[in-house]
């Protein structure tokens, strides 16, 4: 009763003085930012904590908790029409996305987007007010040799996301580790593959990449065939189906306690929350063939992670001061200049600000999913624009995207030279999604693996020994182990006769 | 109009249409260049002045970051301006110190290429260990050191950050043997240090301070010439018994080289009477550093004693980066 | 609708490589391994300063390149299997799509890769918005062609405009 007091509370004090109407724009300012490519919750998380100056610490934290829920929404929209995934959270949802607009099912995609993405804030929501304090010291626990494992894991995993051939998937997987490991690695700061070039020295951006790659890519592909007619969707599918929720609820639960987890875990944040949720639910799919071809259940696990991972990783900054993903630790600066000081001092100091915090979650999440309802139509004319005329103008915005974030035009050049080359690698049927989920475990894999040796003076056996450890490298032999009869299939494979 | 114009009232409006016109800032808008990415101390000291100097001089100003190569980029790019006071570069203290000894070819020369203005803000480094340590005082973290050196380990926000360079000078002076273990960032440092992954740390005020008062770390010594207001109860690291060790960090305001004296002096006096403004203040001490608002001359002279001090660390320590 | 069927990066089933493509790709990407794993190893190892040499710049690049290079031999065995060796590959696709995969990515690099940051980015992005639209709309006939062309460049301008507008007014960020 307590707990309800305090968050009847926390709704009273946030809701007032024109909160609605702070939480209608900056949800929407958010679900742009999220939309256009190149554009990250943290970019739009940070611009708007220097519009929030003035603000008093009340709406200026809703303002942002509302810019980052929407953000990563808004995200989806953009992977879903256009299989451009808007931030990179949102590149596990083109998987299916795409396939169900291609169908003609763009309404309905959104649809489940929304309701995936709304139920899966609330379910880490929920999971931040009630066990806030104890899932923020469990994730303390996870140091250098368990993040070793996680990546390890994923890396297993990541094969099978392809949809398509597996050999290829890990190829694309291996590629994009390795461009994960050009520039400055973490120990000596050697500037790995950079042959004395500063822009190279300084690595590769998964954004530019994952921007060329996808955003590039995609408009090379869209040009190159005759012209087709844009697919109409059908109107009466633009409301979420509560069959939808209720065919899949142990998929939304799995992939709300995934991504809630992987959120407060710092270091990682709502991109490896969808991954994870994604592979998780494809494993445990009945229908594992549809994956990658327009599977409701895939887009459900992806929109459901990549949202509940949002609670997930404010859970730490509230908990320890220690962000659980990278716009977690651009909001945790924003609430340090409000003077709000987050961290193990707040129960003591401000307990009702963990539930002001609840409140804030809660209401951003009622607005995604208003906006969720009223943008599905307008969303859908974008589909109507031809493309002669749409993806100039998507190009542009990558551009944009791409440049958004250092300001320097090799990362345009970057972003081009990935989307030609990832052209050609889809042309020839390597999937992308392996390849920027390699770029972004390639980080942690390397960063760890090498800090790890060095905490324990080049001995390997904290990698085994410690007990969550040796959890996760059990986890990864048995997917390592499953997934051999795919490679036993793949070899036997080439058997069927081919004309 | 400031305080004196008040006290001066007649002269002050007779003389200022001509001192503008000699120390005129440039009717362009004037961008401020941040060498890192938006939300950070240094972004928020930039949009905190641009704010500020917006409404005082009534023109408009744009932060623009532009990051890579630990801002070796955003430096040359300023060096390569016109000193016209339409850029000026928020130039963190490892752009202006320790990226020049030891890129190979950092491309800019923090004297030369720019015109000094003022030393913005500063933090103290923190020396901070895990609460598990049995150590209370710098003499018995120095001892615990000598007699542990397996278990010794420090984190810090990166190769050749303070936090870095700090540590090593420490480890020359007291001989000890820690080892360096570089994260991302202080944060992740500060986070393997509560969880016991680490044992020790010399971290960014801001950083620590919150797992401090929660006893979740144990401060040891602040690396600041003074007491810090946050932490009165630490001592610092000379009282502690290093004579004459400071460890922190700070970030400066430079405009590129060669410019007037009369322009310098007036973009000099606008920026540090608006870091003295209160609400300023209060604003970058969230950000945990504390305002310094000093003088040209004070900017150069931290500039060339701290580049000797970190040669000298570099060299002995071996450290060199790509 | 017969859409539903159109091409899409991930019905990569429907239309596999061809195993001549495979075989090629297997032997660049051979190459690519083989030189990785001679970069990492001529990379510093950093012995003297971590005990071990455990942390060498080069073990993890190297292991990816090993790795790059034993896929593309599996990869390479399979196409050979399915028939690569065969001088038959499949005929090059309708010349239409070649043109206009390259149009589009000739007008893709003249923009990003030559314009921005040479010229305004406005007015880079304006006449790449029109030049882009009036090319693909070319092949519609001449009849209108002369308003196509019009709406192409207000819709290049209001693009130009608009982002910058948007980007650097409202978001407050540097456009290139």
């Amino acid at each position: 009763m307590d707990a309800l007091n305090n968050l009847a509370g926390g709704f009273a004090h946030v809701l007032g003085g024109g909160a609605v109407w702070h939480a209608l724009w900056a949800t929407l300012i958010g679900i742009i930012i999220g939309a256009l490519p190149g554009l990250t919750a943290t970019m739009g998380v940070a611009l708007l904590t220097t519009l929030t100056f003035g603000m008093g610490p009340n709406v200026a934290m809703l303002v942002l908790v509302c810019v980052y829920v929407g953000a990563i929404y808004g995200g989806s929209r953009s992977a879903i029409l256009l299989n451009i995934p808007g931030t990179p959270a949102s590149a596990a949802s083109t998987l299916d996305g795409f396939p169900l607009a291609r169908q003609g099912l763009a309404g309905r995609a959104m649809g489940i987007s929304t309701s995936g993405s709304w139920l899966g804030t609330l379910f880490g929501t929920l999971i931040l007010a009630l066990f806030a304090p104890s899932f923020g010291e469990f994730a303390l626990q996870f140091g250098s040799y368990e993040m070793f494992w996680v990546a390890m894991f994923g890396i297993i995993i990541a094969g099978s996301l392809s949809g398509g051939d597996p050999l290829k998937g890990y190829i694309a997987g291996f590629i994009g580790l390795f461009v994960a490991t050009i520039g400055q690695e973490t120990n000596h700061a050697y500037a790995r593959f950079a042959y004395g070039n500063g822009d190279l020295a300084g690595g590769l951006g998964l954004l530019p990449v994952l921007v060329g790659v996808f955003g590039v890519a995609e408009v090379l592909s869209a040009m190159r065939g005759p012209a087709v007619k844009a697919v109409s969707s059908k109107i009466d599918s633009v409301i979420p189906r509560l069959s939808d929720v209720t065919k899949y609820w142990k998929t939304i639960l799995r992939s709300g306690a995934l991504g809630t987890f992987i959120g407060a875990m710092p270091g990682l944040g709502e991109d490896i929350a969808a991954w994870t949720s994604y592979a998780a639910a494809k494993r445990a799919s009945k229908e594992k063939e549809k994956f990658g071809k327009g599977s409701i259940e895939g887009l459900m696990s992806a929109e459901t992670g990549e949202s509940a991972c949002v609670p997930g990783a404010i859970i730490p900054v509230l908990t320890l001061a220690v962000p659980g993903s990278a716009p977690a630790a651009v909001l945790m600066a924003a609430m340090m200049i409000h003077g709000l000081n987050p961290g193990p001092m707040l129960a003591i100091t401000a307990p009702e600000f963990i539930y002001q915090i609840v409140a804030m979650l809660v209401i951003a999440d009622m607005v995604k999913m208003f906006y969720g309802l009223v943008l599905v139509r307008p969303l859908l004319w974008i589909l109507l624009i031809p493309r002669e005329r749409l993806m100039p103008i998507v190009f542009v915005l990558c551009t944009v995207g791409a440049f958004a974030i250092t300001s320097r035009l090799f990362d345009i050049w970057v972003m081009l030279g990935a989307g030609l080359v990832g052209f050609i690698l889809r042309e020839l049927r390597f999937p992308m999604a392996p390849l920027v989920l390699g770029i972004v475990l390639g980080d942690l894999l390397d960063k760890n693996l090498l800090r790890g040796l060095v905490l324990s003076g080049g001995d390997v056996t904290p990698f085994f020994t410690r007990p969550i450890s040796m959890g996760l490298c059990a986890l990864t032999l048995i997917a390592a182990l499953w997934s051999i009869p795919s490679v036993a299939g793949l070899l036997r494979r080439r058997k069927p006769a081919e004309a | 109009m400031n305080r004196r114009s008040l006290f001066l009232a007649a002269p002050a409006i007779a003389i200022a249409p001509r001192a503008r016109a000699q120390e005129a800032w440039p009717t362009r808008p004037t961008t401020i260049v941040v060498p890192y990415v938006p939300g950070g101390p240094s972004d928020i000291l930039a949009r905190t002045l641009a704010q500020h100097l917006q409404a005082r001089l009534g023109q408009p100003f744009v932060v623009e970051n532009r990051t890579g190569a630990n801002g070796a980029v955003a430096a040359q790019y300023v060096a390569r301006q016109a000193p016209d006071g339409a850029t000026l570069f928020v130039a963190a203290s490892g752009i202006m110190t320790i990226n020049p000894l030891l890129l190979a070819r950092a491309g800019y020369d923090p004297i030369r290429d720019f015109t000094p203005l003022t030393v913005a803000i500063s933090a103290p480094n923190l020396l901070v260990v895990n609460p598990g340590l049995p150590v209370t005082t710098l003499p018995e973290l120095i001892a615990w050191m000598r007699a542990n050196p397996d278990k010794a380990s420090y984190g810090s926000s990166g190769i050749g950050s303070s936090e870095h360079l700090g540590m090593e000078l420490f480890a020359q002076r007291t001989d000890t043997r820690p080892t360096h273990i570089p994260y991302p960032g202080g944060g992740a440092a500060a986070t393997d240090l509560v969880s016991g992954t680490l044992s020790l740390a010399l971290l960014n005020m801001a950083t620590v301070v919150p797992q401090v008062q929660a006893g979740r770390l144990r401060a040891i010594a602040v690396g600041g010439r003074t007491r810090h207001p946050l932490l009165p109860e630490v001592p610092t690291i000379m009282e502690a018994g290093l004579p004459d060790f400071t460890s922190g960090s700070w970030h400066s305001i430079v405009a590129p080289r060669g410019m007037a004296a009369p322009l310098a002096t007036r973009i000099q006096s606008e920026v540090t009477t608006t870091l003295r403004l209160p609400e300023v203040g209060q604003r970058l001490a969230a950000t945990g550093f504390g305002v310094e608002a000093s003088s040209a001359t004070e900017l150069t002279t931290t500039i060339e004693s701290e580049t000797t001090r970190w040669r000298d660390v570099v060299r002995r320590a071996g450290i060199a980066a790509g | 609708m017969s859409e539903v069927e159109a091409e899409s990066p991930f019905d990569g089933e429907k239309a596999p490589a061809s195993p001549r493509a495979d075989l090629i790709t297997a032997a660049l990407l051979f190459v690519f391994g083989v030189a990785i794993v001679q970069q990492s190893i001529a990379m510093p190892r950093f012995v003297e300063q971590s005990g071990t040499g455990l942390t060498a710049p080069g073990i993890v690049p190297g292991f990816y390149g090993v790795m790059l290079a034993l896929l593309s031999v599996v990869l390479g065995v399979r196409a050979i299997g399915r028939g690569g060796w065969a001088a038959r590959g499949p005929v090059a696709k309708a010349t239409g799509d070649g043109r206009r995969l390259g149009l589009a990515a000739l007008l893709g690099v003249l923009y990003a890769g030559v314009l921005v940051g040479r010229v305004p980015f406005w007015i880079a992005s304006a006449l790449f918005v029109f030049a882009f639209t009036t090319a693909f709309e070319w092949d519609q006939g001449p009849e209108r062609r002369a308003r196509r062309m019009i709406e192409a460049a207000l819709i290049g301008i209001g693009t130009g405009l608009g982002v910058m507008l948007v980007f650097e007014k409202l978001f407050l960020l540097r456009l290139p």
